[in-house]
């Protein structure tokens, strides 16, 4: 099994995962989204980097010797 | 003393103490190895109770209050000194090994302080001894990091005291305890512990110094400063409403940060200002539970944190470089395989990956913010955990380990040194205390200052992790190339004291120039007026050449003009008048 092959089955077994999750223990409406949880991580992740990389360039990032000079 | 038991910090500092007047090599090794013992086996005796009281200016000073919350940093404390001094064992300088036992004996200190007095000593002891680890590091920007470092430090130091000397004038009492938020006393006192549990803003001595400590002391840093001030957070406010916004704010900021990171253990550090922020969040949370986990949480970062600088600090040994970017392609994951094993164990600990230590602690916080319909401040944290798994679990031993070979630069070659024995040992302590705790979290659980009916285990907290967990890496992995490593430098609040500082001080020079200038003018005005006095006729006279000449003194035989003048002036006057005079008629 290839690269794209793992890629796949993990991909389909979160999926599954999703499916057969109980969710009584849930705090919050939400949560009991059957979905909630994988689109939480790949929206989550998604967020963050675009987030970071925006603030990044806005202003955050300077030369390595900003504070040398 | 402890009356019949020994404080288990004076252990460490008086050892701390001896150690350079041992000479031999071995016998220091053997004194780094016996004293973590010895102050553990003390410890596992040590009885709830209060000891070692005594009087001092009418104030009664409590070295050691042992009670449930106090005995779990201290366990966790001593371990990690053993830990950390089998992986510096092949360090030969001796103050390295002196400043860290200070260091652990200082953060014990604070650990058992019954009193805002002991407390204040050994919290600056701890911030003078950590600083030596420091600039240990070696070299100037070590050097400098270190003295900026000192300096925020003592600032917060001086908020602590200043904060504890109102307090003490206003209750008359020195025990530490329950404070109330709202007072200039507490808020003073707050801001030297958060000062301490590098809450933003005023976190960035920690990514700024950490990353240029030594390698083996970066691991004693980790763990002392600020997982103290978490217990003294958790003993003097529990439930103040703001650590619960400063704690989720500062959970998500760090993970922001680190994501942009590209040297190794200024990444890492900056997901102690996230994982910290999780505790702080607990404390504020106030609830059995979130307290439970602020503090189980305290003892698994310290394990799986150090864990992953003994790792990062492994590969900064072995290659010589501290950057990802500088990493990337080199391929060392066949040389190092053992640390890039060791390493993903802390980084799935601290991603909170079922099975290990992060997982059972962590949750016990984010499940209390559930418990509590915290909805705003329970995403937060959800979100902190993503970009946690994202960076430490995926990206920073992706570009380390593995990585594309970027094409044009960056083929040099490097020599990968081999690895002491005792490094690898001491990864692999912590990664077994690490799994063991994950595995059987009873063990932890049972140290907490509550009774704890919190199971970690279910299928709904299990499952949502994994599905959580595996699709940020598909994000991950589908994205990655927009998450290049570059070589930046990423300012923070520092700028404040390091570039603001500067600017400061350049206008201050303006300013400084402007009062030398108006200074001059003045100096020249009173100069003129005093020689106006001593001779009017000639300083008017050389006044419009402005020219600087010596004064003469007047004197009226000088000035006096021949007769002849006067009688034509005279005329002149007698002149005009009969003029008018003549006119008139």
């Amino acid at each position: 099994m290839g690269k794209k092959g793992m890629f796949l089955s993990a991909v389909i077994l979160g999926i599954l995962l999703s499916l057969i999750t109980p969710t009584e223990e849930a705090h919050f409406a939400w949560e009991r989204l059957s979905f909630f949880n994988i689109a939480f991580g790949f929206l989550g992740c998604i967020v963050l980097i675009g987030l970071s990389k925006a603030l990044g360039k806005l202003f955050i990032q300077k030369r390595e010797d900003y504070y040398d000079r | 003393m402890i009356g019949s038991a020994i404080h288990p910090g004076l252990i460490f500092i008086v050892g701390g103490i001896i150690l350079p007047f041992l000479r031999k090599r071995v016998f220091v090794q053997i004194w780094q190895l016996i004293l973590p013992v010895i102050a553990f086996i003390q410890l596992f005796y040590l009885e709830e109770g209060v000891y070692g009281s005594f009087n001092f200016l009418g104030y009664e000073l409590i070295l050691g209050r042992v009670d449930r919350l106090s005995i779990c940093f201290a366990y966790i404390f001593v371990i990690i000194t053993l830990i950390g001094m089998i992986y510096s064992l092949h360090v030969e300088e001796w103050g390295q090994h002196s400043a860290a036992f200070l260091y652990a004996g200082s953060a014990l200190g604070v650990v058992f302080a019954g009193d805002f007095f002991s407390l204040f000593a050994c919290w600056e002891l701890m911030a003078v001894s950590s600083t030596f680890l420091i600039m240990y590091g070696r070299g100037e920007k070590s050097l400098r990091a270190g003295f900026r470092y000192l300096m925020v430090h003592l600032f917060g130091g001086c908020a602590l005291l200043a904060g504890i000397v109102i307090y003490v004038g206003e209750s008359g009492s020195i025990v530490f305890s329950e404070m109330e938020t709202g007072h200039l006393s507490t808020m003073l006192i707050l801001l030297g512990f958060i000062v301490n549990g590098a809450v933003p803003p005023f976190h960035p001595w920690l990514p700024d110094a950490y990353p240029e400590s030594s390698v083996t002391g970066g691991v004693f840093l980790t763990a002392f400063t600020t997982k103290s001030a978490v217990y003294v957070l958790l003993r003097g406010f529990p439930g103040a409403e703001i650590l619960v916004w400063l704690g989720a704010f500062m959970a998500l900021y760090g993970v922001i940060y680190a994501i942009l990171e590209n040297d190794l253990r200024r990444l890492l550090s900056y997901h102690i200002v996230s994982q910290v922020g999780f505790m702080v969040c607990g404390v504020g949370l106030g609830s059995e539970l979130s307290m439970n986990g602020s503090a189980a949480h305290a003892i698994s970062h310290i394990l799986y944190k150090a864990l992953l600088f003994m790792g990062a600090g492994a590969v900064i040994e072995a290659t010589g470089r501290r950057k990802i970017s500088e990493l990337e392609g080199k391929g060392i994951y066949k040389e190092l395989k053992g640390v890039f094993y060791l390493y993903m164990i802390g980084a799935f600990s601290i991603s909170a990956v079922p099975l290990f230590n992060g997982f059972i602690s962590k949750n016990m916080i984010v499940f209390a913010s559930g418990e509590l319909h915290r909805p705003a401040i329970n995403t937060m944290l959800h979100l902190a955990s993503v970009g946690t798994f994202l960076s430490l679990a995926l990206k920073l031993p992706y570009g380390t380990w593995f990585g594309k070979r970027k094409e044009g630069g960056n083929r040099d070659e490097m020599v990968i040194k081999s690895l002491p024995f005792n490094m690898y040992l001491g990864m692999a302590i912590a990664s077994f205390l690490c799994i063991f705790m994950g595995i059987y979290p009873k063990i932890l659980y049972d140290l907490l200052p509550f009774p704890v009916s919190y199971r970690p285990y279910t299928p709904y907290n299990v499952l949502g992790m994994v599905q959580l967990l595996l699709y940020t890496a598909f994000a991950y992995f589908a994205f990655k190339d927009r998450l290049k490593n570059k070589a930046a430098l990423n300012i923070d609040t520092d700028w404040f004291y390091r570039r603001g500082g500067k600017y400061f001080f350049d206008f201050c020079k303006i300013l400084d120039g402007k009062r030398t200038e108006l200074q001059g003018r003045i100096a020249r005005l009173v100069e003129n007026a005093v020689r106006f006095s001593i001779n009017p006729i000639q300083t008017m006279r050389y006044l419009v050449g402005n020219k600087r000449i010596y004064v003469v003194p007047y004197s009226a035989d000088r000035y006096r003009q021949p007769i002849g003048i006067g009688v034509m002036f005279f005329l002149i006057f007698i002149c005009l008048i009969s003029m008018i005079f003549i006119k008139r008629l």
